[in-house]
């Protein structure tokens, strides 16, 4: 066991014998260590800041909720970083509730650690931080309220501390405090509270407070968080995972979830990459990556190849279920083996990029909430559409890649098989009891994580493009994809595919160009929670460096290439567990 | 710039409402390159995006408006824009224009922001439709004001210009005014709702001799609210009223504008019809709720280049 501060953890986590982090702190720090393991690949676990809401419904019973928020925020200290530090009471009832806190905060007993009737005691690394933001808050006009009790005349106390008359734009609310300090907001009904609830960069815990069983399942799907403790705070256990989303960061602890990130699939290899050159002048290696001179049509390239092989295509983007033409008029050539140009591919702009993931962003609500057995016809019906065409879709990857007819054959009919397998998990891996020492139930839902990136291997044309949207899409998730940036025109041609099958507009998004560019965007997006990355070491380096911004989650192959063909490679139990999030939803019962 | 006297206001000339015409296919051409011709970036955008802030009437007219819905908005015209992004633009002083709200919430609203000198107003008259007696609309007004609303937003009767009532819808419009006291009077056209373009140009003309502050587009009710051939057709009268009596009427757009980019063609109109001097929140107003998340957006590209989460800004 060593100690050390930021520059231990660097040290730490970037040597080259580690294979595996998981690390639980800041996300200053969190973020240092995802850049310095960009690229290596390293299996990393990130969990650090949150600013859980504590929501208490008027059907609560409302003394149970106030000994929650004593777990919640102030046992402790606060000092949790699932620690429910805003707090969200139904205005019907936020008088009285607020009374009743106060009274319960003015019997909080205060000393050192070593006397044994106590609450509370002294608060790490200093009350600095906590008083500049308690000033803030003054500052901004908010209500400060703390009891008039004891604390010990030297050492780092803090009084337990209550803040009210705040909105989202309050600086207390906004960031964490990481202190026995609240900030407190009304709200009219669910709707209400949920949007307060989900209107945070982070996604870690949160608390649900009603006797109606209804109602608090209904708000507990809606929370974008890991955790949903209901009628209950901080409740932990080995048994179950935990861990958080968006800006908190990603991977659980405990767990068969959090066993998912110890282990790797047994055929895959374990391949080591040092990229500390790229680190000198990131910049300038960024720009080398994703620049490329946008192409200029040598007009010695155009005509067409044979005619008799094909009819020349310009496909388009697909975006909301439309196809549109790029922004920018470059494109450039997609090409047989031996040269000849049998397609005008269009390079994506960052703007038509950005224009997709908001598509994406439109159709994912509803497309998490349609019946999981529907999303499951709708991948039924488009592996069927695909059936009537087997041969046109296999000439097409002959043509591009040169490979046998009867392997373009086998690929195309692949496809549709794997359609066929992830149709059939639409619906049945919905996630798992949790056996922990509390009565009740505790449940993990596998929720669709939102919009998903994905950038396509350049193997396997179709295959490696049905294989990467068809987990997302079939668990709830929508999808922006980037084709193989060589043979894309098996993925244009299945635009007319998703429109036969009616794909509801913004579910699957389709941007074709050069691969580096759009992983360029992709990654650098504040409003992308996860990319799947199938392309090679080198950009999988900068995607993950890119990332640690929002802290996105990434699943990257750094250049394994996948036998697509194959189905312990190619389907199963790994893209499942990167299309989701796991949320864990603790239940207490008993009458 | 000088401070205008309030517009008084003047009798009602029906031959010059009578020559009002309005061509409706010259002006949707018009309309259709105004996002074209003027182009606004970097730096610029910056500015500009921040002005719309400051002309923003944040707004909350629904039926289960509460004082703390009415709190958390108010909060938000405070501090219209997140902290850390004020700090980068260097724009401490940043507020929204007003808030708008229902006549029920209008002590609600003056209480969350007190002290800070943000306005309050309200709608009344029966709004959105206005299917109410003189009476009733009246006694709304003077409540609002009592309650402490700064401004009033009033609808007209739109059966008046469906029948071409222009004398009775002067009458009308001369005693709101009359009932604000000192609340500035911003009049609600309703387009929408409206038979034709030339109608609605007639009607802004009429508001203005009534003695409007502000020409408003709609209730943002309407099927169709703030489009850009309505606020030409207002905007060109706001200017023949200037032109006749010296006088500065303001123009406010409501409904419809959800994005930072519609919020610039707003600007960018008022900027080429009317000039320099309307822009601003003497007179100018945008009415929205959501459209201030839109443009922290924008404003956090325009800063960093990068787009940011939607649930990143502080909720209005």
């Amino acid at each position: 066991m060593v100690c050390g501060g930021r520059a231990m953890a660097e040290r730490l986590t970037s040597h080259p014998d580690v294979a595996k982090v998981d690390f639980c702190g800041s996300t200053l720090v969190g973020q240092s260590i995802r850049k310095a393991t960009a690229g290596t690949g390293k299996g990393i676990t990130l969990q650090m800041s949150g600013k859980s809401p504590n929501i208490i419904f008027e059907d609560a019973d409302l003394d149970g909720a106030i000994e929650g928020i004593m777990d919640a925020i102030f046992r402790n200290q606060g000092q949790i970083c699932s620690a429910g530090s805003r707090l969200l009471v139904q205005e019907s009832i936020a008088e009285k509730f607020f009374a009743k806190i106060r009274r319960r905060m003015s019997t909080i007993r205060i000393s050192t650690s070593l006397d044994k009737s106590i609450d509370m005691s002294a608060v790490l690394a200093g009350t600095a931080r906590i008083q500049r933001l308690v000033d803030t808050a003054r500052a901004e006009g908010a209500d400060v309220w703390q009891p008039d009790i004891e604390i010990p005349e030297t050492g780092d106390f803090w009084v337990p501390t209550l803040i009210t008359n705040v909105g989202p734009t309050s600086t207390v609310v906004q960031n964490e405090i990481f202190g026995p300090v609240v900030a407190a907001m009304t709200f009219r009904d669910a709707k209400d509270a949920v949007e307060l609830a989900n209107n945070q960069r982070y996604g870690l815990g949160s608390g649900v407070w009603s006797e109606n069983i209804s109602l608090a399942l209904d708000v507990a799907h809606q929370i974008r968080a890991g955790m949903v403790w209901v009628n209950c705070y901080n409740m932990f256990d080995a048994t179950g995972p935990f861990g958080g989303r968006k800006e908190t960061g990603y991977g659980r602890q405990g767990g068969q979830e959090g066993l998912m990130n110890y282990v790797k699939p047994k055929w895959m290899p374990f391949d080591k990459h040092d990229w500390t050159e790229r680190l000198s002048d990131f910049a300038a290696a960024l720009e080398k990556w994703s620049t490329r001179q946008f192409g200029i049509i040598d007009e010695n390239d155009v005509p067409f190849g044979n005619p008799a092989l094909v009819v020349d295509k310009s496909p388009k983007l697909y975006i909301s279920g439309k196809q549109v033409a790029a922004s920018s008029n470059y494109v450039y050539q997609c090409r047989t083996p031996t040269g000849e140009v049998i397609g005008q591919i269009a390079e994506s702009t960052s703007g038509d990029v950005a224009k997709a993931i908001d598509a994406a962003h439109k159709a994912a609500p509803g497309w998490a909430k349609t019946a999981p057995h529907m999303r499951g016809q709708l991948l039924f019906d488009m592996a069927e559409n695909l059936s009537y065409r087997v041969e046109e879709f296999a000439k097409r990857i002959h043509i591009m890649t040169g490979r046998t007819m009867e392997s373009c054959t086998a690929e195309v009919e692949k496809a549709i098989e794997r359609l066929f397998t992830y149709a059939s998990w639409a619906d049945k891996w919905g996630g798992r009891v949790q056996e922990v020492p509390v009565y009740g139930l505790t449940v993990t839902v596998n929720d669709p994580i939102g919009v998903i990136g994905i950038v396509c291997p350049e193997e396997y044309p179709l295959l490696g493009f049905v294989s990467s949207f068809a987990p997302a899409v079939a668990r709830g998730n929508a999808v922006v994809v980037v084709p193989s940036e060589a043979h894309p025109l098996s993925a244009t041609d299945m635009f007319q595919i998703f429109d036969t099958t009616s794909v509801p507009a913004g579910v699957i998004n389709v941007v074709t160009g050069g691969q580096a560019q759009a992983s360029r965007v992709i990654a650098a997006h504040e409003d992308l929670t996860m990319i799947w990355h199938f392309g090679d070491a080198e950009s999988a380096f900068f995607v993950e460096y890119l990332a640690h911004d929002n802290c996105k989650r990434t699943w990257c192959a750094h250049g394994v290439q996948r036998d697509w063909m194959d189905n312990e490679q190619g389907e199963g139990l790994e893209f499942l567990h990167e299309s989701v999030e796991y949320k864990t939803i603790w239940m207490p019962a008993g009458i | 710039m000088v401070q205008q006297e309030r517009n008084p206001g003047m009798p009602l000339d029906m031959g010059l409402i009578n020559a009002i015409v309005v061509n409706k296919s010259a002006t949707v051409r018009r309309c259709g390159e105004l996002g074209t011709r003027r182009i606004v970036t970097g730096d610029h955008q910056l500015a500009w995006l921040m002005r719309a802030i400051s002309c923003m009437d944040l707004t909350t007219l629904k039926g289960n408006d509460t004082p703390m819905r009415v709190f958390r908005l108010c909060e938000k015209a405070k501090m219209p824009v997140r902290q850390d992004m004020i700090k980068k633009l260097g724009k401490s002083d940043l507020t929204a224009a007003a808030v708008c709200v229902y006549p029920a919430r209008v002590k609600d609203a003056v209480r969350a922001l007190k002290g800070t000198g943000i306005p309050v107003a309200s709608v009344a008259t029966g709004f959105p439709s206005g299917q109410t007696s003189l009476k009733v609309k009246l006694e709304e007004i003077r409540q609002a004001v009592v309650d402490g609303a700064e401004e009033i937003d009033v609808v007209i009767s739109r059966d008046k210009v469906a029948l071409a009532q222009w004398t009775e819808l002067y009458d009308e419009i001369r005693a709101f005014r009359e009932a604000c006291g000192a609340a500035s009077l911003k009049v609600i056209m309703a387009a929408g709702e409206l038979p034709t373009l030339t109608h609605l140009a007639k009607a802004s003309m009429i508001a203005m001799m009534a003695g409007a502050d502000f020409i408003k587009t709609s209730t943002g009710m309407e099927e169709v609210n703030a489009t850009f051939p309505i606020g030409m057709t207002m905007v060109r009268q706001i200017r023949e009223y200037y032109e006749l009596t010296g006088h500065m009427v303001g123009f406010k757009a409501a409904g419809g504008i959800n994005d930072a980019a519609t919020a610039l063609v707003w600007l960018s109109l008022i900027r080429e019809e009317l000039g320099v001097e309307w822009l601003n929140s003497n007179y100018f107003r945008i009415g929205a709720s959501s459209l201030i998340n839109d443009i922290e957006r924008s404003l956090w590209v325009g800063l960093t280049g990068m787009c940011a989460a939607r649930t990143y800004m502080p909720l209005a």
